[in-house]
């Protein structure tokens, strides 16, 4: 049953075969359009699954097909298998079916590209590391597509390899992204240790019988979660995040905002058993998830790169969706997660869409700027009317405007911050939602409205992208708008479908805590009401500093310098970290220059390989290359370790 | 007769001189001597195992140090060979001269 | 004290190895010199060799009297040992014979003699992955030692050849002697023991009120087995030899002897001092911690590719000592065995495969050179050695789906379940570090433009080296399941320790 379940994931693997060994000789318009069909014939099996799903009884929507037994040793037993659930099912379709929009969309972004065919064969292979991902029913499988996604996402930052700064941008990305995954591998460490199974299924049943002390729990949850931050870009593993934006756009799009980068929510949702066993480990979730949340929005609010805007902004909702899980409503957490894949990667195509037609504008009149900086831009509106108005759509949804998809997500979320008793996470998810409607339509403003602050005669130039980039705008867009609508709540008379289709995924979890939230209507009622009334407020100030007085804000800016420089410089926290590294872990001047030396003449912004290296380049002398010296250090070995044994 | 005192001694005299061989090892910087100053050592074990075998009455020790001195044999002659070969690059064998290779 | 004939039939292999090695040097001396019929000669007999290991499985059991086991975990590593010696006779002929137009590297080797050394060499780990007295592991040792010096300073007209051959010779017998004092100390303090189980029996026998030299000896045979496997601070002379020997011979001494080494520190650890676990643990712990963090942390400053896969070798030896601190501590061979197994699978072929591309790359240098920037580049020249290296070096970071992420995997989580979670955790931060230093690789190769590109000349046995490490790298790496369970296999039917050593050792554990 379900045979096809493995196909999902396999089907993009082939077309990374074929595009890999064989792209440069099938020619651009063969490659694209294998790459385009294979990831197409995933989503479809998706669909095929997903129905299949919603043939059976709500408790019984859980597929385990074990193809193999993959590794089994002893007491490691781990089944090669997918688990088709709910929840893999919404990820599975929000990840293939993203995929495909962008996969399409890039055909046209990425035309005339030299590494045009290793671009889909690396394209493909990163949509099937992330549906083995979701897919996979044991912690090892889900730990080989997380360590997949994120080699591809290195090799796609470092796409443009040629230009140094974006090589270093991927290895940066790289190696936050590694100290992450080390927590989650002795996060599986634990879990092994624990309870001597690695199946998500095997690890569920004995949680519900377990009798000792919980202490367990909060570790193999932290570990986890340092997964995640890392994965998930959180505070205060975050700084990759931005930098990576250097890979080209639908790069942006797919990797780092719709599916790879909501990795880490997944799998927290996955271990929802696990961490509502421990209280503690979910109250750090919660309280990461909101903190960064409102760190990130303050960054956005002044920076002027387009790209970067919408880099923080991901890093912000990113935020709230681990607050959702965090306030134990894994469920809000996901649709938060599916209805930010649709507005975000849009945002994304959209901003990619501008800097195509900037960088065209820019082409025609010989002029080398960077065309992603939003001071330079202005009246795109009547220039790109298709990618005006979908970005315009996408921008109320992530405002959260009544009505569109990002409302109800988000809504969703900080009303279950109240009612799970997190009113202060839930006040400061609402701050954070008032700046997020602020800044993006700054966004919007500078961007499309306005008149063109570029230099003259460019703006002849500008035009709209072709209908290959228009269409997957066009389709996001109403995603954008109506993709919500099945998780109306009951307060607003809806049927909270997609909740309720979420919840036996959580049904363990939930047996061992439910939540006994506030059902008070008129509370909620209250809350959607400042939500609403805050997005609108966000979106009226920016329009009155932005549009009516746009002296306002410098003003503003001269009158905080200091603030300004702050959040432009995003409170120095890149500076800081190597900043930190250095003056505790050398503590001399002369370590300082070096470190600096290397980090910055050499443009390596890799701090600990450099302090690493140079710790290297201390103990190497050791080796001095005289057999007497080694001699005589063997000698002190043996007397520490005899000494040792006879006088313990 | 008092076995154990006299393996006490026999015991010392081995573990003296096993740590004059390592002393030697430590101090000297001519490739021979060095290589000397290992026979020693080796020659300070075969003392202890005949010494333990003598007042244990077991012969196993006994095959041990034969067995020892075969493949200390062995060694001499690969070791003088090689020894030979640096001799022939750097027309002297003071291993303080041997430090192509670090770091 | 009976002699039993088909005792013979567990050290078939050996016997194999040894009348290959003499029919190799005899044939060179007498028939004739052609380098194609020796290599041939030389990779038929190993294969052989293999499928005698494989086929003496199945005979678990003590032999000769308790000198040597016929067990599963011997078997497992003969059969490996024979795989290590055959990759590394396939990737030395074209090494021996450089392009005529390149400087001499390898010339005036006579290949007979050097794959006879190398057999010899083989045979003597393989003693030592079946001894259990005594006696077997210092023969074992040696054996493979011997050979080894001669190995390193084969290429006696370069300098550093010598030189290599002199440092490991010198420090090599030193440590040898450090390794029969403390055996001579151990038998003594047990009453006259040299078999493993005994010793082991012994020691328990003796009860609380135990002789200073018993605990003398234990740390001075651990020392002894140290040095062997390059661990912190008895690794010294490990980068100097491997950079300054012959690179084939390079990468058989970092695969074998460990391997060889590792194997004989779990039997005696298990076999004949479980009782003193209590003392000897911690430092096995400090000195496992030691190895990997320093091998990690001096690998990421150098330049030169053999002596940077030679520090990661010492991290890998770290890695491997936290499975057989693992492994020892629990008393049985157990999964943390069976990991050790797997591990060293992997190990070997990752390493192999570095080995052979680095061979091929500085053949493409007229000066013959290991530079790290010579990769720079190259993957535009060549996409396959390029692709194959990338591979290696993921495979050697611990980076799934390859072979050397499950050998950790493996490796650690035993670990975790005899309670050593700190010291995975040092282990995994460790390999989080040392991707640092094998992702370099990588970055030269995809991401850097290149200097001056390297012509690599393929050769067919080289490719032929490659293409196995590769695939077997990707095998194990996507479906491990076959080999894990081999091992695990082996491991379970491996000559158990005395069974009082075990139950007593119940209040030892951690």
């Amino acid at each position: 049953m379900s045979n096809y379940l493995y196909l999902i994931p396999l089907v993009p693997f082939a077309g990374f075969i074929v595009n890999g060994l064989f792209g440069r000789k099938l020619g651009d318009r063969a490659v694209g359009f294998i790459g385009c069909t294979v990831i197409g014939l995933a989503f479809v099996l998706s669909i095929a699954a997903f129905v299949e799903l919603l043939g059976y009884d709500p408790y019984q929507r859980h597929i385990e097909a074990e193809w193999f037994t993959w590794l089994a040793a002893g007491k490691l037993q781990i089944p090669f298998g997918m688990l088709l659930d709910p929840l893999s099912a919404v990820m599975i379709l929000v990840v293939s079916g993203v995929s495909f929009i962008i996969h399409v969309y890039s055909i046209g972004y990425m035309h005339g590209d030299r590494g045009y065919a290793r671009y889909f064969a690396y394209l493909n292979l990163f949509v099937f590391f992330m549906l083995l991902l979701v897919l996979g029913n044991s912690y090892p499988l889900m730990f080989i597509g997380w360590e997949g996604v994120g080699l591809c996402s290195y090799l796609l930052i470092g796409f443009w390899f040629t230009d140094d700064a974006k090589a270093t941008a991927g290895k940066k990305a790289f190696i936050v992204n590694r100290i992450g995954d080390f927590g989650f591998l002795v996060g599986v460490f634990l879990l092994f240790g624990a309870f001597g199974t690695l199946t998500f299924s095997g690890v569920a049943d004995q949680v519900l019988l377990w009798v000792d002390p919980k202490t367990v729990f909060f570790w193999i949850g932290l570990c986890l979660f340092i997964g995640a931050v890392g994965k998930s870009a959180q505070i205060p593993l975050y700084v990759w995040l931005p930098d990576a934006m250097a890979g080209p756009t639908p790069v942006s799009a797919l990797i780092h905002a719709a599916t790879m980068v909501t990795a880490g929510v997944y799998m927290v949702a996955r271990n929802s058993f696990i961490y509502v066993m421990s209280p503690g480990a979910l109250e750090i979730v919660a309280w990461v998830g909101v903190a960064t949340a409102l760190f990130a929005a303050t960054i956005a609010l002044v920076q002027n790169d387009i790209k970067k805007v919408l880099a923080y902004s991901t890093i912000s909702q990113l935020g709230y969706m681990f607050v959702g899980c965090g306030v134990g409503a894994f469920a809000a957490g996901i649709s938060h997660l599916m209805t930010h894949a649709f507005f975000k990667a849009l945002l994304f195509l959209g901003a990619g869409s501008v800097i195509h037609a900037v960088q065209h504008a820019y082409n025609h009149t010989g002029y080398t700027g960077d065309p992603q900086d939003i001071r330079f831009m202005g009246g795109l509106r009547g220039k790109m009317p298709t990618t005006y108005w979908t970005f315009v759509a996408a921008t109320l949804a992530i405002a959260g405007v009544p009505g569109l998809s990002g409302f109800f997500s988000k809504d969703e979320i900080i009303w279950k911050s109240f009612a799970n008793g997190h009113s202060a996470v839930g006040i400061i998810a609402m701050i954070a939602a008032l700046l997020t409607a602020f800044y993006m339509f700054r966004l919007v403003y500078m961007t499309f409205h306005g008149s063109w602050r570029g230099r003259r005669g460019q703006e002849d130039h500008l035009h709209e992208s072709p209908g290959v980039m228009t269409l997957p705008l066009t389709v996001l867009g109403v995603l954008s708008i109506i993709g919500g609508w099945i998780m109306i709540p009951h307060a607003l008379h809806g049927g909270a479908w997609f909740e309720k289709f979420l919840e036996p995924s959580f049904a363990v979890a939930d047996e061992i805590a439910p939540m006994h939230g506030s059902h008070s209507l008129p509370f909620e009622y209250t809350i959607m009401g400042i939500s609403v009334l805050l997005a609108i407020s966000g979106i009226l100030w920016a329009r009155a500093w932005y549009i009516q007085n746009p002296e306002a804000p410098k003003k503003l800016a001269s009158r905080f310098k200091v603030a300004y420089q702050l959040l432009l410089n995003k409170y120095y926290v890149d500076e800081a970290y190597n900043f930190a590294v250095v003056e505790t872990t050398l503590g001399t001047a002369d370590g300082l220059w070096k470190f600096f030396d290397v980090k910055i003449v050499d443009g390596l912004v890799n701090g600990v390989a450099a302090l690493m290296g140079w710790l290297g380049s201390i103990f190497r002398r050791l080796q001095t290359g005289l057999v007497s010296n080694y001699a005589l250090m063997m000698t002190v070995g043996v007397v520490i370790i005899i000494g040792y044994l006879v006088w313990r | 007769m008092n076995m154990a005192v006299d393996l006490g001694w026999y015991l010392a005299l081995a573990a003296l001189l096993f740590c004059i061989g390592v002393a030697g090892v430590l101090t000297r910087r001519n490739a021979l001597i060095i290589f000397m100053s290992i026979e020693l050592m080796l020659n300070a074990v075969n003392l202890t195992f005949i010494a333990f075998s003598r007042s244990l009455t077991n012969v196993d020790g006994q095959v041990f140090v034969f067995l020892v001195m075969a493949v200390a044999a062995a060694e001499v002659a690969v070791g003088l060979a090689i020894i030979v070969t640096i001799f022939r690059h750097k027309e002297t064998v003071d291993i303080d001269k041997v430090n192509l290779m670090k770091w | 004290m009976t002699f039993n004939p088909s005792d013979i039939l567990t050290i078939v292999p050996e016997i194999a190895v040894v009348a290959l090695a003499m029919l190799v040097i005899l044939t060179e001396l007498l028939i004739t010199r052609r380098e194609t019929v020796l290599q041939l000669m030389t990779v038929a007999g190993l294969l052989v060799v293999m499928a005698l290991a494989v086929l003496t499985f199945d005979k678990a059991g003590g032999a000769f009297n308790g000198m040597t086991a016929g067990d599963g975990l011997s078997t497992f590593m003969k059969a490996l040992l024979a795989g290590i010696a055959l990759l590394a006779v396939l990737m030395s002929r074209d090494y021996l014979t450089p392009p005529t137009d390149a400087g001499g590297e390898g010339r005036g080797v006579r290949h007979g003699e050097y794959y006879g050394m190398l057999l010899i060499a083989t045979c003597g780990m393989m003693i030592l992955v079946s001894a259990t007295d005594l006696v077997t592991v210092f023969l074992g040792i040696e054996t493979t030692s011997i050979a080894l010096y001669v190995l390193a300073g084969i290429r006696s007209e370069r300098a550093r050849s010598g030189e290599a051959a002199l440092k490991y010779f010198l420090l090599g017998a030193f440590a040898t002697g450090f390794l029969l004092y403390g055996m001579a100390l151990l038998y003594g303090a047990t009453g006259g023991k040299t078999n493993l189980t005994e010793i082991g029996r012994a020691i328990t026998d003796l009860g609380p009120d135990r002789p200073v030299y018993l605990y003398m000896g234990a740390g001075l045979v651990m020392i002894g087995l140290m040095f062997k496997v390059a661990a912190v601070p008895f690794h010294f002379w490990a980068p100097d030899v491997y950079q300054g020997s012959p690179t084939p011979v390079t990468a058989f001494m970092s695969a074998g002897p460990k391997a060889a080494a590792l194997t004989a520190l779990i039997r005696v650890f298990a076999g004949a001092l479980p009782d003193l676990s209590a003392a000897w643990g911690p430092a096995l712990w400090v000195v496992a911690a030691l190895t990997m963090t320093l091998g990690n942390i001096v690998a990421i400053s150098q330049k030169d590719i053999k002596r940077m896969l030679a520090y990661s070798s010492i991290a890998h030896a770290g890695y491997l000592l936290v499975g057989a601190l693992a492994a020892a501590n629990t008393g049985t061979y157990n999964s943390a065995t069976a990991g050790i197994m797997f591990y060293l699978t992997a190990y070997y072929l990752m390493n192999i495969g570095a080995f052979t591309i680095a061979i091929l790359v500085s053949r493409a240098r007229e000066n013959g050179d290991y530079q790290i920037d010579d990769y720079k580049g190259m993957a535009a020249l060549h996409p396959w050695t390029s692709a194959a290296m990338a591979l290696f070096m993921i495979s050697l970071a611990g980076i799934p789906p390859t072979a050397g992420f499950f050998g950790k995997l493996y490796v650690f989580s035993a670990a975790v379940k005899a309670g050593y979670i700190s010291l995975v955790v040092i282990a995994v931060l460790n390999s989080a570090l040392s991707v640092f230093y094998y992702l370099r690789i990588v970055v030269y190769m995809y991401m850097q433009p290149e200097v001056k590109p390297a012509r690599v000349r393929m050769a067919p046995a080289m490719a032929l080296v490659i293409v196995i490490c590769a695939l077997g790298i990707l095998k194990f790496g996507l479906l491990p399941g076959d080999l894990m369970r081999w091992a695990d296999r082996s491991a379970s039917m491996t000559v158990k320790p005395s069974p009082r050593a075990a139950v007593a050792l119940n209040d030892h554990d951690q």
